[in-house]
C-alpha cells in the first residue's frame, strides 16, 4: 500500500477535519460521522485514523488550550495539510468524473430521501 | 470540574485500565475526547446508554498505536555518563558498606571459585576419549548373555567377533581386537622392567589416533614380533639414546624377543585405552594357538564404520553374529559409541542405565545449588538495604531517570559485584588447584583452562550477575519517588519481605539437602569399607606368578613361609572379591535340567581358605596333607542350590569330576553393588596366576622383605611388585570416595554461605532496629530477651528449611541407595542431626549479631537523633 493510499474511513475523517477546521478535534469528528452515517462512531476509531493521516503527512495536529469542559484536559486539534488537500481534491475529481459520465439508465433506480 | 454536583462519572475502572495501558504522552487528549465524549452522550441520550457507550469507546482504544511508547525514552538508555555515574555511585556504596560488600563478594566469589572447579571437573570428564580423528565412527563391541532369566553385559569377546564383524558387514571399515592391561617385563640387556600394554590388531593405529614419534603407524604392527612403545618407556629403556630405539630388540617376560618399529607419544591421561607397550596379537594367537575359540572370551573388539553408518540400524544386523557362528542362542552382539563409553558403561538387566555421567549430573547439580545460594545472599541483602538507596532512587526519579535506566544502574551494579567476585574466585580456583588435584585424583594444572573453561565460567559469571542483580533491579526501581522522599516509606513489609524470607527457606533447604546427602554418602560407603566380606582383606598381598613361581611354586611356597611376617601363601587366578569368570558348565547329580545358573569359578590352590581367613562352614581347606588332584569348594550360596549335606558330593566342573571336601561362608565375591552369586574354588594350580600372601598383622615390613628376598632369588629378571588386596579393594570404590569427599566440602561451603547471608540479614536488621532495641532495654528489656527476639525469626525460616528439604532429600538418598545391593537404612537420625546442625550454626551466626546489639549501651543508640 503507498504511503498516499487513502481508506474510505480515512477520506471521510479527512473531509470531516476540513468541515470543522480550525476546531476539528476527535469528539467533534466522531459525531459529525455518527450523524451522517447514522452508525456508531467511536472517538478510538477516529484517533487511530487521525494518527494515520498524521504518518501519511495528510494532516497535522497540535495541543489546544486546556478548557474546564473536559476536566481541564487538552485536545489535540487537527488541520489538513497541502497533502491531504491535494489528495481530497483527487479523490475528488476521479469520482466526479466517473459520476460524469455513467449513462443515464445504468444505475438501477432507487428511492432517495 | 467547577462544581462537586453528584454529576454521573464514567466507569472508574475502566478510566484505570486505559490509565494503565494507554502511553503516557497520549492520556490527557484520549482521556478528555472519552470524558467529553460521556457528558455529551449524557446530555443527549441519558447515563445508562453514556456508560455503556463508555465501554465500547474504551476498548476503540485498546490497539499498539495506543500502548507503544515513545521512543525517546529509551534513547539515553546506554550513554556511557550515565554508566560512569552508575559505576562511580556502585563503587562508594562498595566502600561504605565494608561489611555488606565484603559478605556478598566473599560468598559469591566462593560460589563462583566452586562452581568453576565443577566446570574444569565436567569438562574433563566428557572430553575423555574424544580425541581420536574419527572418534564418531569408533565403536565398541559388547555382549548381552541371557541366562537364568538375568541379562548380562560384558564387553570381553571372542576373537572371532573381530575376525567376521571386518568380512560380513560392508558398513564396518575396519575392526580390531586388543587384549589389554596386561603387566609384562621387558628385558633389554640387563635391565628388567615393568610395563603395562598388551597385544593388539595391527588396525590399531589405523583406527585409533595415537601420534607417532617414530615409525610408521600403517605398519609398525605388522608381523609378528614387532613392538611399539611410549616415549616415556622409550626414556626409561633406552636413556638418552631413545631416538635411536626403533630397531633395538627387547625381549617379554624373559620369553619372546621383539623388534621395536615405533615410539608413540604419551598416551595422555583422558584416554581410556592405556598402555606403555604394545606387541602384535597375531604374534600371541601364534603362541596360544586355542585361545582363539568362539567361546575363549577375553578380548576386546572395536569397530570402525563407513560414514554415514547408523548403529542403530546396523546393530539390529550384527546382533546374532556369535549366536550364529557359535551354535548359541543365548548371546546379543551390539556396538556402542566408543565416546560415550567412559560416561556410560553401567548396564543393568540389558539396559544401558548410566554411568560416571551420574557423578557428572550430581556435581552439576551441586555447582548450580551453590550458586543459587550465594545469588539469594546477593538478593537478599540488596532488597534488605534497599531503604538505604530508597533516597537516591527518590531522587533519581524526580530528576527524570525512567524505570529502565534504574534497572539498569542495579544490573549494572550487580555485574560490577560478580565480575571482583568473579577474578577474585579465579584467583582462588588457581591457588587451590593443587588442592583439588588431590582431591579428586586428577592432574589439572591451570593450563587446563582452556578456552572452552574461560567462556564457560564467563558465561557463568554474566549469568549469576544477571539472575542476582535482576531482582533488587526490579525492585528497588519500583519505588514510588513521592512516598520515598516525604518519609513515608516503609520497607521490610508487603511481598518483598516474604520474598526474601522465602528464599531464605531455599537457601537452608538446599544446605540442609547437601548436608544429609554428605551424611548419607558418607555413612554407606564406611558401611561398605568396614563391612564384613566374608575374608579379611587386610594383611593380605598379591603378585603375578611369574618365572620360577610358575614352574616351582611349592619350592617357593615352602621357602616363604619360612620367612617373618607371612603366616600362609596360596595362589589364586582370581582375587576373591572380584570374580569376573563364570561358566554355566557345573554339574552334579540331582541338578535340575532347567537350572541356568551361572557359577562363579576360583582356580586356586592349598591354603586358600587359610591365607584368605575365609570361614569354612564345613568340610575344610584345600591342603597339601591330602592327596587331592580334583577337588572343589563351594560357598553357601552354592551349596544351598546343591542341597544337602554337600561336602563328599561329585561335582563336575568342565568336565572335571572331583569331591567336594568344604564349604566356605559367603563373601562378597562380585561388587559390592551386586548380591552375592554362586561361587565354585577349584584346586587348580594352573589356572591360579597369582600368589597371594598373609602377612603378619604389624609384620608386613618384615613380610615384603622376606618376599622381595625369596622372589630375587629365585626370579632375578622380574622387578618385584606386588598389590595389596584392601588398596585395590579402595581404589575400585574411588569415584565413590571421591564424590563422598567432594560433596562434603560443597555441602560445608553451601552452608558457610548461607550463613553468610543469614550474617548479613541480621546485621541489617539489628541496624534498623536499634533505636527500637534502645528502647527497650531503656524500659528493662533483658539481654536474652532480646537476643531471642531477635533470632526466632530467621531460626523459624531454617526451620522451614528443615521440613522442606527432608522429604526430597529422603527421596534422592533412597533412590542412590538403590544403587547398592547391600545398603544402610536411612533413619530420623540423620535428618535430626542435620536439621540440628543447620539450627546451631544459623542460631550462632544470629546471635553473633543480636548479642552484640543487646548488650549495647542504650544510651549510643538513642542519643542522636
Amino acid at each position: 500500500m503507498r504511503r498516499s493510499d487513502l481508506g474510505e474511513f480515512e477520506e471521510v475523517v479527512l473531509l470531516a477535519v476540513a468541515v470543522h477546521s480550525p476546531e476539528a478535534y476527535s469528539v467533534v469528528i466522531a459525531e459529525e460521522l455518527e450523524q451522517q452515517t447514522g452508525k456508531t462512531v467511536t472517538t478510538g476509531a477516529v484517533h487511530a485514523a487521525l494518527q494515520r493521516l498524521e504518518n501519511k503527512g495528510m494532516v497535522t495536529s497540535q495541543m489546544g488550550e486546556a478548557t474546564s469542559e473536559r476536566g481541564g484536559r487538552r485536545k489535540r486539534i487537527f488541520k489538513v495539510t497541502v497533502a491531504g488537500s491535494r489528495i481530497l481534491h483527487e479523490v475528488r475529481g476521479v469520482r466526479n468524473n466517473l459520476w460524469s459520465r455513467i449513462a443515464p439508465r445504468a444505475l438501477p433506480k432507487i428511492k432517495t430521501t | 470540574m467547577s462544581t462537586r454536583d453528584p454529576k454521573p462519572q464514567p466507569p472508574r475502572w475502566l478510566d484505570r485500565l486505559l490509565r494503565r495501558f494507554c502511553a503516557p504522552h497520549m492520556l490527557e487528549q484520549v482521556m478528555g475526547d472519552l470524558h467529553e465524549r460521556f457528558y455529551r452522550r449524557v446530555e443527549r441520550e441519558g447515563e445508562a446508554r453514556a456508560r455503556k457507550m463508555y465501554w465500547r469507546e474504551v476498548m476503540a482504544y485498546m490497539r499498539p498505536s495506543v500502548f507503544k511508547r515513545k521512543m525517546t525514552y529509551r534513547t539515553k538508555l546506554f550513554s556511557a555518563d550515565m554508566f560512569t555515574n552508575y559505576f562511580k555511585v556502585a563503587f562508594r556504596n562498595l566502600l561504605r558498606k565494608k561489611i555488606y560488600s565484603g559478605i556478598n563478594i566473599l560468598g559469591l566469589s566462593i560460589g563462583l571459585a566452586c562452581s568453576f572447579f565443577i566446570v574444569l571437573w565436567v569438562i574433563d570428564e566428557i572430553s575423555h576419549d574424544r580425541f581420536h580423528a574419527n572418534g564418531n565412527r569408533l565403536f565398541q563391541a559388547w555382549r548381552h548373555f541371557t541366562t537364568g532369566g538375568q541379562t548380562y553385559t560384558m564387553n570381553s569377546l571372542p576373537k572371532g567377533i573381530a575376525d567376521e564383524m571386518g568380512v560380513e558387514f560392508p558398513e564396518v571399515e575396519a575392526t580390531v581386537i586388543t587384549y589389554m592391561d596386561k603387566q609384562l617385563v621387558v628385558t633389554s640387556g640387563d635391565n628388567n622392567y615393568r610395563e603395562t600394554g598388551g597385544y593388539v590388531g595391527e588396525t590399531f593405529f589405523k583406527m585409533f589416533s595415537f601420534p607417532f614419534i617414530h615409525g610408521n603407524e600403517e605398519t609398525a604392527l605388522q608381523g609378528l614380533t614387532s613392538a611399539v612403545i611410549t616415549e616415556r618407556t622409550a626414556r626409561k629403556i633406552f636413556g638418552d639414546d631413545w631416538h635411536k630405539a626403533v630397531g633395538r630388540s627387547i625381549t617379554v617376560n624373559h620369553s619372546e624377543e621383539y623388534t621395536i618399529t615405533g615410539v608413540v607419544r604419551d598416551v595422555p591421561e583422558n584416554s581410556s585405552l592405556q598402555f606403555d607397550i604394545l606387541l602384535p596379537v597375531e604374534g600371541y594367537f601364534a603362541l596360544h594357538k586355542q585361545r582363539t575359540h568362539w567361546y575363549y572370551m577375553a578380548y576386546n573388539v572395536y569397530a570402525k564404520l563407513q560414514e554415514g553408518t547408523s548403529v542403530e540400524t546396523f546393530n539390529k544386523k550384527l546382533g546374532d553374529l556369535f549366536n550364529r557362528h557359535a551354535e548359541a542362542n543365548d548371546h546379543q552382539i551390539f556396538l556402542q559409541p566408543f565416546e560415550d563409553i567412559y560416561l556410560y558403561s553401567f548396564y543393568r538387566d540389558g539396559k544401558l542405565v548410566g554411568g560416571r555421567i551420574e557423578y557428572v549430573r550430581i556435581f552439576t547439580g551441586v555447582a548450580i545449588f551453590i550458586l543459587l545460594i550465594a545469588c539469594i545472599n546477593f538478593m537478599n541483602l540488596a532488597t534488605a538495604r534497599s531503604s538505604q538507596r530508597a533516597r537516591e532512587i527518590g531522587v533519581r526519579k524526580v530528576i527524570g531517570a525512567q524505570r529502565q535506566s534504574l534497572v539498569t544502574q542495579f544490573i549494572t551494579e550487580s555485574v560490577a559485584m560478580v565480575f571482583i567476585a568473579f577474578l577474585l574466585a579465579v584467583v582462588l580456583v588457581v591457588t587451590l588447584l593443587p588442592a583439588f588435584n588431590y582431591l579428586t585424583a586428577k592432574h589439572l594444572t591451570p593450563g587446563s583452562l582452556n578456552g572452552t573453561f574461560l567462556l564457560c565460567i564467563i558465561g557463568v559469571a554474566l549469568m549469576v550477575g544477571i539472575v542476582s542483580g535482576s531482582y533488587p533491579a526490579l525492585y528497588l526501581s519500583s519505588f514510588k519517588p513521592v512516598a520515598v522522599l516525604r518519609g513515608t516509606f516503609r520497607q521490610g513489609t508487603g511481598i518483598a519481605a516474604i520474598f526474601r524470607k522465602g528464599l531464605v527457606v531455599f537457601q537452608f533447604a538446599l544446605s540442609v539437602l547437601l548436608i544429609v546427602s554428605t551424611v548419607v554418602v558418607y555413612l554407606q560407603l564406611d558401611y561398605m569399607r568396614t563391612k564384613e566380606l566374608g575374608l579379611e582383606r587386610e594383611n593380605l598381598l598379591f603378585m603375578a606368578r611369574e618365572g620360577a613361581l610358575v614352574n616351582r611354586y611349592d619350592a617357593v611356597a615352602q621357602e616363604l613361609l619360612l620367612q617373618p611376617g607371612i603366616v600362609s601363601v596360596t595362589a589364586s587366578g582370581q582375587n576373591p572379591l572380584e570374580v569376573g569368570n563364570n561358566t554355566l558348565g557345573v554339574e552334579w547329580e540331582g541338578k535340575d535340567r532347567d537350572n541356568t545358573q551361572l557359577f562363579y569359578i576360583i582356580n586356586a590352590h592349598h591354603d586358600f581358605a587359610k591365607t584368605m581367613k575365609m570361614e569354612l562352614v564345613a568340610g575344610r581347606d584345600f591342603s597339601a596333607a591330602y592327596a587331592d588332584s580334583t577337588a572343589y569348594m563351594v560357598n553357601e550360596e552354592t551349596a544351598k542350590m546343591i542341597g544337602g549335606d554337600v561336602v563328599g558330593k561329585i561335582l563336575n566342573v568342565y568336565g572335571d569330576r572331583g569331591l567336594i571336601v568344604g564349604v566356605v561362608k559367603n563373601f562378597s565375591m562380585n561388587s559390592l553393588y551386586s548380591p552375592i552369586e554362586p561361587v565354585v574354588i577349584r584346586l587348580n594350580l594352573q589356572s591360579a596366576g597369582n600368589l597371594y600372601v598373609r602377612t603378619k598383622a604389624g609384620e608386613t615390613q618384615q613380610a615384603l622383605e622376606g618376599l622381595m628376598t625369596v622372589c630375587q632369588k629365585f626370579n632375578p629378571g622380574y622387578p618385584f611388585m606386588y598389590t595389596f588386596v584392601d588398596q585395590q579393594f579402595e581404589m575400585r570404590y574411588r569415584s565413590e570416595q571421591v564424590t563422598a569427599k567432594l560433596v562434603n566440602v560443597f555441602a560445608v561451603i553451601a552452608l558457610f554461605i548461607s550463613c553468610l547471608g543469614l550474617f548479613g540479614l541480621t546485621s541489617f536488621t539489628v541496624e534498623q532496629r536499634t533505636k527500637e532495641l534502645g528502647v527497650r532495654r531503656v524500659l528493662g528489656a533483658s539481654v536474652g530477651g532480646i537476643v531471642v527476639l531477635l533470632s526466632r525469626d530467621f531460626l523459624k525460616l531454617v526451620f522451614i528449611g528443615f521440613v522442606i528439604a527432608t522429604p526430597v532429600t529422603w527421596y534422592l538418598a533412597t533412590q542412590w541407595l538403590e544403587n547398592f545391593s547391600d545398603r544402610i537404612k536411612i533413619g530420623p537420625g540423620v535428618f535430626l542431626l542435620a536439621g540440628l546442625a543447620a539450627v546451631l550454626i544459623a542460631l550462632a551466626t544470629v546471635s553473633w549479631q543480636s548479642i552484640k546489639a543487646a548488650v549495647a549501651n542504650p544510651v549510643d543508640s538513642l542519643k542522636n537523633e
